[in-house]
């Protein structure tokens, strides 16, 4: 269903987005895929058809990537757009610092949407104090319909200044839908054009210092930028007593709360639109207004904490607001009306607890983490980020750090037991497909040079399930649909210097377990290294599966519920004391046949 | 343009990843906006659509923000019965609370068993809109959501779709 947007349409913060990038001329859009970002850039593949665009559009392989792809496209004079979660601008970091040295010719937008919670991520921090760290400007927005109402801002402000941008949405505009206006649509007519400037593109150090200089000036110029300044929801309220300043979807909190209890006449409120940079004449004279300040924002206190008078501002950083987790109305609410002196009805308290997250039912991740547990049961299991995360139901992920480090962290406990002369107990790392092409790759390049011993599972499912099933590298299918030469795994970990590597199924509980041992032993062989096993079954979201077998439980069900406790596949379901098998969720894996300790599960 | 009037509800869909949480989202969007309403509404994404807890909210009417604060909900739609105490918390005192539920009780209907008998328990959440939509206090009509649902159903499943709808609507006026 390929539609343009005609006048109104309700979006999704993300398409929002992406529909303000097609809209303001940009030809090349990338990005790694992450919760809560990912919709931007098939928002943005799907926009360009229905628009009939020439463009760009990548899933690049990581973030960084994505980021020096998209900066060359600037640095040619043309409109890029890079987009991905907030830990992921961490991976691009590097190359964000030094560009925003070296600056852009063409506008240059990064989004990096955080995720205060947090609710899909390893941090919630938060991105506004990376672009003060890197010196470039960012905007906040509160709604959907702001975030796509700053694109157009944002590439304006990046070319006036030749510098890079950043639109840091949150989990609850991303996510967020709303009624969003479209724009003018403003169609490309550049070409890409690269002026040679070596001073500047391919600066060294002492031509550093007088970018660091430029980009200073660039800042100060920034701050002051009229249609960015921090404004009163209602001109002359300046005469209050007491000021909210707030920003991103905190503010839209703020606003909903006074208008809905009349407290708009009692109380200035100031809105941020652009948290970083500044200007030094707000920051001081602010405080000299009002006798009392409320500073609202997430996740951290970058705009409080640049406020130079703080005696009188309470918020995160002074903990009046609460200095980790959601701002939720909730969370807000008794903080704003303790500002105001006013006595607020108790909120009713939300019941803890809910459902945790599993993986699907017939989920091969399930299937090989089952068969690590088994043919492995003391060994340290250090795991990584996607999906298979979830193994730590099955008790078979011991770490999650980030992107990638399951196998550095694997050679680390190799090495740590190892110079310590402790028993060496077996090490299995696991990681997906995806997040092995993400940051995997030099890692085990770094694992095999450095002589680390451990087994290394590649759950190989031939997709990135986490985020929506996005193509990778290995798939042989690109952000657009046409395809790509496929990357052999294989092939590549015998580049790495790998020599064993085994392909199994990864329903095939008897060949994994067996493997595994194998495997074990190569490790500690005179010989031995790393050993890596491929374990192989694309994803069942996405992938054409067909029920071939079906299975049931026999009258021998003793009901001890081991199968739910350790395999917690959710086609099994427990009632009467005995284990049934929901014919509807069950994709008929056969897996659960291995499970049951009194083979009571069967294949019909 | 629908003959309906303009409204202010807050309405909760819960239930768990998978069960059709956001389609039910996007369906009361739409019939918000095909009467010209203002709408934000807010969906779970992310690790928790494996099947976990989820829960929507949708705000029709002069709102900015996009979650619902505690005892201001209107009406909750449970997809899944077991999810409804962990979003109480977000009801009204006098709150309509529509749930699929295999317990006869005020305003429940077996939703998930009625879609299994019109072919799929992935329509569980559309019976369970149907059967809402019968009701007095509902923000919209039947035939207005399955105008809506005719314009933002995927061809495939759009007759399926509709049947779901109408077994709805017909047992809670039969
Ligand atoms: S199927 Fe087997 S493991 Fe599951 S409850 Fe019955 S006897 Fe126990
Ligand atoms: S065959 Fe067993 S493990 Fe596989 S989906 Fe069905 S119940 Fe789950």
């Amino acid at each position: 269903m390929l539609q343009k947007i005609k006048k109104e349409a309700i979006l999704m913060g993300n398409e929002a987005i992406a529909l303000g990038i097609i809209e303001n001329g940009c030809n090349m859009a990338s990005s790694y895929p992450g919760t809560p970002a990912s919709e931007i850039l098939s928002s943005i593949a799907h926009y360009r058809d229905a628009y009939g665009l020439k463009m760009h559009v990548e899933w690049s392989v990581n973030e960084k990537a994505a980021f020096e792809v998209a900066l060359a496209n600037s640095y040619s004079g043309c409109r890029s757009a890079v987009s991905m979660k907030q830990v992921g601008l961490n991976v691009a970091l590097d190359s964000l610092m030094s560009s925003a040295y070296t600056g852009v010719v063409g506008g240059f937008l990064l989004v990096s949407a955080d995720d205060p919670g947090p609710h899909s991520s390893q941090t919630e921090q938060d991105s506004r104090f990376i672009a003060m760290l890197a010196k470039i400007p960012v905007l906040d927005p509160c709604s959907p319909r702001e975030a796509h109402d700053f694109i157009a801002t944002a590439y304006e402000l990046s070319e006036k200044y030749e510098i890079p941008v950043l639109l840091r949405p949150t989990t609850r505009v991303c996510h967020a839908r709303q009624n969003v206006a479209s724009g003018k649509l403003l169609k490309n007519k550049r070409k890409a054009m690269f002026s040679k400037d070596p001073a500047r593109w391919a600066a060294t150090p002492k031509f550093r210092l007088t970018l660091h200089k430029d980009l200073n000036k660039k800042l100060s110029l920034i701050a002051s930028e009229k249609k960015l300044q921090p404004f009163f929801y209602k001109s002359g309220t300046s005469n209050q007593n007491n000021c909210i300043i707030a920003s991103g979807v905190a503010y839209s909190y703020v606003l909903d709360f006074l208008t809905e209890h009349h407290l708009l006449d009692k109380v200035a409120l100031c809105k941020v639109p652009m948290p970083y940079p500044l200007p030094d004449s707000f920051l001081k004279s602010i405080t000299t207004k009002f006798h009392k300040i409320l500073v609202i924002e997430e996740t951290y206190p970058v705009i409080e904490l640049q406020i130079h008078d703080r005696r009188n501002v309470t918020g995160r950083l002074s903990g009046h607001v609460p200095n980790a987790g959601e701002i939720t109305p909730d969370i807000i609410y008794p903080v704003v009306n303790k500002f105001l002196n006013i006595h607020g009805k108790p909120l009713k308290q939300a019941k803890a607890g809910g459902q945790r997250p599993s993986l699907c039912a017939g989920c091969p991740h399930r299937a090989t983490y089952f068969s690590i547990k088994k043919a492995l049961p003391k060994a340290i299991y250090a795991g990584d980020i996607g999906c298979y995360t979830l193994g730590i139901n099955l008790g078979a992920v011991d770490t999650c750090l980030c992107m990638g480090a399951s196998i550095n962290q694997a050679a680390g406990f190799f090495h740590s037991f190892k110079s310590t002369g402790s028993e060496a107990k077996p090490i299995v790392a696991s990681i997906g497909d995806s997040t092995f092409i993400h940051s995997g790759i030099t890692a085990l390049i770094n694992a095999v040079y450095n002589g680390a011993r451990f087994i290394l599972v590649i759950l190989d499912n031939s997709t990135t399930a986490m985020t929506g099933n996005q193509p990778t590298a290995a798939t042989g299918v690109r952000a657009d649909g046409t395809s790509s030469s496929g990357l052999q795994l294989d092939k590549l970990l015998e580049g790495c210097g790998v020599t064993y590597i085994k392909t199994i199924d990864s329903y095939d509980v008897q060949g994994i377990t067996s493997t595994l041992k194998d495997a074990d032993t190569y490790t500690r062989s005179q010989n031995g290294g790393i050993a890596v096993i491929i374990s192989k079954h694309p994803c069942l979201i996405g992938s054409k599966h067909k029920k071939t077998i079906t299975v049931t439980v026999g009258e021998n069900c003793t009901g001890c519920r081991y199968c739910i406790t350790n395999f917690e596949c959710p086609a099994l379901v427990h009632e009467n004391k005995k284990v049934f098998i929901n014919p509807v969720l069950c994709s008929g894996c056969g897996v659960c046949v291995h499970v049951c300790p009194v083979h009571a599960i069967k294949v019909q | 343009m629908s003959t309906q009037k303009q409204i202010d509800t807050q309405i909760v869909i819960c239930g768990r990843g998978g069960q059709g949480v956001l389609f039910l989202t996007r369906l009361l969007d739409e019939s918000a906006i095909m009467i010209g309403s203002k709408v934000i509404s807010s969906e779970t994404h992310g690790m928790a659509m494996r099947g976990g807890s989820v829960a929507s909210s949708v705000r029709i009417g002069n709102y900015e923000s996009p979650l619902i604060p505690s005892g201001e909900a209107d009406i909750l739609i449970a997809v899944n019965e077991h999810e409804v105490p962990f979003n109480m918390h977000l009801m009204k005192k006098d709150a309509l609370v529509f749930v699929n539920s295999s317990i006869r009780r005020h305003n429940a209907i077996h939703a998930e068993k009625i879609a299994r008998l019109l072919g799929s328990p992935m329509v569980t959440n559309l019976v369970l809109l149907g059967f809402a939509s019968a009701h007095a206090g509902f923000p919209f009509q039947y035939a207005h959501i399955n105008k809506v649902l005719q314009k933002i159903s995927p061809s495939k499943a759009l007759e399926l779709n509709l049947r779901a709808l109408t077994e709805g609507y017909n047992l809670a006026t039969a």
